[in-house]
């Protein structure tokens, strides 16, 4: 071995050496979920609004579309949502439902279609995202 | 807690369920206990809900459906189990 490819070999294996304690402590964080966000922590930064109901004659199903907005510093995937069935103020069902394909980006609108089931005498649907998951989890 | 007939022959209880606590509560395992006008109990029903969940000091609401017509009754939620994380 020349001089020359001591060197090179020299600068790799130091080069390694100062990366691999920071890619273990790195790995280590991520293993321990140090990356990952509570939502609940979150909660007060999304807003919601209704679009659109639509409630097709013939069927069990009514289809309501609401307006997320994110007004957090994260990104966000795969919801968990409780739809409220309300008859005027009182509550008369309510329905937990998961979409795991759903996203939100930081500082962003997106909208949210759910389906519910079609009950009699029902005047709104609220409603109310119960969990979101945030990771930024490297996969290797 | 609201009775409510969804249809015929099917109807629902609705719960509101309050977490005082600084855990987020999910994996509900729950039994709902129907009682008549003088306390005997006429009813009881297992249940559990993958995707409920609860955030810490927060109130969500549980929906049970049942198939029988809750005449003259009271009703009591027990849960059973939760995981918390």
């Amino acid at each position: 071995m020349n001089n020359k490819t001591l060197k090179k070999y020299m600068s790799f294996s130091g080069v390694i050496s100062t990366l691999l304690p920071l890619l273990s402590i790195a790995l280590l964080m991520n293993l321990t979920g140090f990356f990952e966000s509570n939502y609940d922590e979150y909660r007060d930064k999304f807003s919601i609004e209704l679009v659109a109901v639509n409630d097709i004659d013939d069927s069990d199903i009514v289809t309501i579309t609401y307006r997320v907005t994110n007004n957090s510093w994260r990104d966000w995937q795969w919801i968990n949502y409780q739809v409220l069935h309300k008859n005027n103020d009182k509550i008369v069902y309510s329905s937990n439902s998961i979409i795991p394909d759903w996203k939100i980006d930081a500082g962003e609108q997106t909208l949210l279609t759910v389906e519910v089931e079609k009950l009699p005498n029902i005047t709104a649907f609220d409603l109310t995202v119960q969990d979101l998951r945030n990771s930024i989890r490297f996969s290797l | 807690m609201n009775v409510v007939e969804l249809s015929e022959n099917e109807y629902a209880v609705v719960f509101s369920i309050k977490n005082n606590s600084n855990k987020k509560w999910h994996d509900l395992t729950y039994q709902l206990i129907g009682s008549n006008n003088i306390d005997e109990v006429i009813l009881t029903q297992e249940g559990d809900d993958s995707i409920w969940l609860i955030q810490p000091n927060s109130h969500a609401f549980l929906t049970i459906k049942m198939n029988r017509k809750p005449l003259n009754a009271s009703w009591k939620l027990l849960i059973r189990n939760l995981e918390s994380s």
